[in-house]
């Protein structure tokens, strides 16, 4: 199966058909749909990251063609709250109104909506709405809440230390410490950055009040689950409810979520009667789109002096923000679940803290909880190498989980599939060139040069596949992790794929379309994709986890076997032949020198003149894959960096990615996954922030022209290459690609630029390593040399 | 037309030319860019009164049936996965095949800094205009 057949690989690839619409500017985006007598909403947002309501004023907002403007108080009881799904044992869940009531708690934070019969005037009447602050003590970053420098300072008064929940475990034999030569301790400072896909967010939404049909389009990464949770909050049949999910241009895990304005702007579409239609502009976006990532771990490190990881002792602070979203308390739980890195490390220690701030809620980011994950391990890895003062080539290998060692059960108690670290490791830093770098560094430390050179390695695994349900249960995560597909064979032969799965810029269709084709030897020109609506579809979980070719793929590929399955039974009994006889090769039954096609075959299966007894006349399989484990990618990532002294500056000369993430459906989407995921990691690494004033708690990067985003002379020459070790846990043997690049990203460039200014007695620095701090840690170290 | 109407308004509602696409409020992130008078610009940052008699060029008028050269190397180099930011970098690059002619992919790179792009890490974009640009790829 697949890397072989024909269009997978990069000398002879399949292009994309969706580009052809793409490059047309015939993309439909949710902006781009446009409905008879449309609505718009725009919402009232606070000012303050935190203050009582005094007075909301709307006497100077009715502007002419304002319908309405509706405060929390107009809302009805019955409404529910913003869903949650994952309530980590003793959380204390404080609830996510639709609308603030009596106090604001993030910057942003929507207070009333309003509604006008175009977008200007609805945008305008929302800023004469004028609301009277009392401005309450701030908890403006996670810090503050972990050192309660926050004067005492309480986002919620019931929760009055901010503390969202604490999970503790202890993995492994604490007995393997007392091998220990010696131990550190490190704190690591992981960010809050913003996932800021190019599309903001937005939901058109519309009520057919004869059908009771709530019709909503929207930009979302998992249509089933916004119609579920449209049904549950405002109390309308989910049957009753179609969501569609245009194109959707970009995600990153910023739309795997259902968010107040959704459920809003749905609930006054039906309670007006009216089409209404929201989306949002980037500030707003940068201020009520989930954050990523912002952890703070606490890490104490066990090792021998010849570079073995024993143990590592480990807090996460995690910073949920003012309220939870779908998964927010969860997504720490995931870097907890990955603390063994690609190493054999037989005790560790996890306590992970929630806190609530002053915030925009945080949730899943490209790699959720995994980036946080290997971030932390390939730091200490790096770390135990520089104290005992080995090669952290020798030290990785040294404590690698061995290729002879799969499937290999971690510590921490989740079962790796299949993998080839050390094979990745020695392909990366040969391809890197290790060895030139390693002495274009000493010449550089030699003559004293300004501009140093680093080497950052980071050796990472990942989980993907999300996922098996089991797991879900173990870590309290109240969702299902099977994937949904329906393949029908119509009665000309065309073929209709149905995937739960719902692209955004992923190349679902192509790849849907190439794996019907080669199962089914169907040609992808008449297989149609369907993705992105609720209606006439099994329920479906979405995008999102790299879990679309693992989970949803796999799906698509059990339907297909059934048909084949179901042609063969109906052939055994037309040619009168055992089962077993007859073979299937790209598309055509044979029998010795009788030969048919399954496309043949379809017109006889829906005549239905002469099937077998028992039968089911038609050919169309429906199929819930359920993952037995996850699939895990892994693979060694080498950059190289040059550091410029005098300003702080930070190049980066080469990066070089070799990964594993099994057999690959389409080698250059595969690529290309990779790549952009580094580049966002990157990012991270050397310039993403989300920052607010730590004072008054005001959002200090709410646009473009304050958070950087990483720009086409920001990014390196990128080289990739890849390994294959296939997954064994489903038939495809894919993995999933989708995070590999960000996760691997952060640590590698991070450790390239503390090996950098180690020479100025540099040990750490915590993301992003913006030129002004590493200008200061050279000037300090310049000072004590 | 309304006197405070963009030209990036102008195009997408009462043209319905949505191929111009909006992905900022600062004048940032190029997703709107067009061809006004042959020049790359943002549209968001243009009054649609200020075009009058002008000529203003979109994505949607870069090809017929056929895909041109630029638009079929984005394709063949993978330059295009959510594909919102595409057509302003299509229209830069048209304006950039005709002017300024970067030499290298240095300069193409920094010629690009008014268009950004979350999915593809810009090299497959790099790769497609400098394909067009017959500039020396880079070695990998």
């Amino acid at each position: 199966m697949a890397s072989k057949g024909s269009g997978t690989s990069l000398s002879n690839p399949v292009l994309r058909s969706e580009d052809r619409r793409f490059l047309r500017g015939a993309g439909r985006y949710l902006a781009d749909l446009s409905f008879p007598d449309t609505y718009h909403v725009a919402f009232v947002r606070s000012s303050e990251a935190h203050a009582r309501i005094m007075d909301i004023s709307t006497e100077k907002a009715y502007l002419p063609g304002v319908v309405g403007i509706f405060l929390a108080a107009d809302l009805t009881s019955e409404l529910g709250e913003v869903p949650m799904v994952w309530p980590v044992p003793g959380l204390q869940n404080p609830g996510h109104p639709l609308l603030a009531k009596e106090t604001v708690r993030f910057p942003g934070e929507p207070i009333a909506v309003v509604i006008a019969a175009d977008e200007q005037t609805a945008r305008r009447a929302a800023k004469q709405v004028k609301v009277t602050y009392h401005r309450l003590p701030v908890v403006a970053n996670l810090l503050q809440a972990v050192d309660r420098q926050a004067g005492g300072a309480a986002v919620h008064p019931e929760i009055a230390d901010n503390i969202a929940y604490v999970w503790e475990r202890e993995f492994g034999d604490p007995s393997a410490l007392e091998k220990a030569d010696d131990s550190f301790f490190q704190r690591l400072i992981i960010p809050r950055v913003a996932p800021l896909p190019m599309e903001p967010r937005g939901l058109i939404a519309r009520y057919d009040r004869e059908a009771d049909l709530l019709s909503v389009w929207a930009s979302s990464q998992f249509p089933h689950v916004l119609r579920l949770s449209l049904a549950v909050v405002l109390g309308h049949p989910e049957s009753r409810i179609a969501v569609t999910v245009p194109d959707v241009g970009g995600a990153f895990g910023g739309k795997m979520n259902v968010y107040r304005e959704d459920l809003l702007v749905a609930y006054f579409a039906k309670r007006l009667n009216l089409t209404l239609r929201y989306v949002e502009t980037r500030s707003e976006n940068f201020m009520a789109m989930t954050h990523g990532r912002d952890q703070i771990q606490d890490v104490r490190v066990f090792y021998t002096r010849r570079g073995r990881l024993l143990g590592m002792d480990v807090t996460i602070h995690a910073n949920m923000g003012a309220y939870l979203q779908g998964a927010t308390p969860g997504i720490p739980l995931f870097t907890a679940q990955m603390l063994s890195g690609c190493y054999r490390i037989p005790y560790i220690k996890v306590r992970v803290m929630g806190y609530y701030t002053n915030q925009a809620y945080t949730d899943a980011y490209r790699g959720a909880g995994r980036p946080e994950a290997t971030y932390l391990v390939e730091r200490v890895i790096e770390m135990v190498a520089r104290k005992c003062g080995r090669d952290p080539l020798s030290v990785r290998l040294k404590n690698f989980i061995r290729r002879t060692q799969f499937p290999a059960r971690v510590v921490t108690g989740l079962t790796y599939d299949s993998g080839d670290y050390s094979k990745a490791l020695k392909k990366a830093a040969a391809k890197s060139g290790i060895k030139y770098w390693r002495s274009e560094q000493r010449a550089r430390r030699l003559r004293g040069d300004r501009r140093q050179i680093g080497i950052g390695i980071s050796s990472y695994v990942e989980f993907c596949g999300n996922s098996p349900s089991s797991a879900h249960a173990q870590l309290g995560l109240k969702t299902g992790g099977y994937e949904s597909a329906v393949v029908r064979i119509h009665p000309t032969g065309a073929v209709t794929v149905i995937s739960g799965s719902c692209p955004s810029g992923q190349g679902h269709e192509t790849v849907w379309a190439q794996l019907v084709e080669r199962c089914l030897g169907v040609a992808q020109e008449q297989v149609q994709v369907v993705t992105g609506t609720t209606t006439g579809t099994p329920w479906g979980g979405g995008t999102y986890g790299s879990r679309s070719a693992a989970v949803g793929g796999t799906a698509i590929y059990q339907a297909c076997q059934r048909l084949i399955e179901k042609g063969r039974d109906y052939l055994q009994h037309l040619w009168q032949v055992k089962g077993e006889a007859i073979g299937f090769e790209q598309g055509v039954y044979s029998c010795g020198t009788r030969r048919i096609s399954l496309q043949e075959l379809a017109p006889r299966l829906y005549l239905a003149h002469d099937l077998p007894y028992g039968m089911e006349p038609g050919l169309e399989a429906t199929v819930f894959f359920e993952p037995r484990s996850y699939t895990y990618p892994s693979g060694t990532h080498v950059c190289i960096v040059e550091v410029d002294a005098l300003t702080g500056k930070t190049s980066i000369l080469q990066y070089v990615a070799v990964d594993d993430c099994g057999h690959l459906l389409h080698e250059p989407i595969a690529k290309g996954q990779v790549i952009g995921g580094i580049v966002q990691g990157i990012g991270a690494a050397l310039y993403e922030q989300i920052v607010q004033d730590e004072q008054t708690g005001q959002l200090l990067t709410q646009s473009f022209r304050s958070y950087h985003l990483p720009k086409a002379e920001d990014v390196p020459p990128i080289v990739t290459d890849h390994l294959c070790t296939p997954s064994p846990v489903n038939p495809l043997g894919v993995k999933g690609v989708g995070e590999s690049g960000t996760i691997a990203a952060h640590p590698a460039v991070i450790n390239a630029i503390v090996d950098a200014l180690s020479v100025y007695g540099v040990e750490h620095v915590d993301m992003p390593a913006t030129p002004e701090k590493l200008w200061q840690l050279c000037q300090m170290g310049g000072e004590t040399e | 037309m309304r006197a405070d109407q963009t030209l990036v308004q102008f195009l997408r509602e009462e043209k319905r030319l949505t191929g111009t696409h909006i992905g900022c409020d600062t004048v940032s992130c190029g997703a709107c860019t067009v061809l006004l008078n042959g020049q790359a610009v943002k549209s968001c940052s243009v009054l649609a009164v200020q075009c009058d008699g002008a000529r203003v060029d979109t994505v949607e008028g870069l090809c017929d049936q056929e895909l041109s050269p630029l638009q079929q190397a984005f394709r063949e180099c993978f330059a295009v996965q959510c594909g919102f930011c595409t057509p302003g970098f299509l229209m830069t690059a048209c304006e950039l095949m005709r002017t300024v002619k970067p030499k290298s992919r240095q300069e193409l790179a920094v010629q690009l800094a008014g268009n950004y792009c979350r999915c593809t890490g810009y090299q497959p974009i790099l790769d497609a205009i400098g394909r067009v640009l017959a500039l020396p790829s880079p070695s990998r």
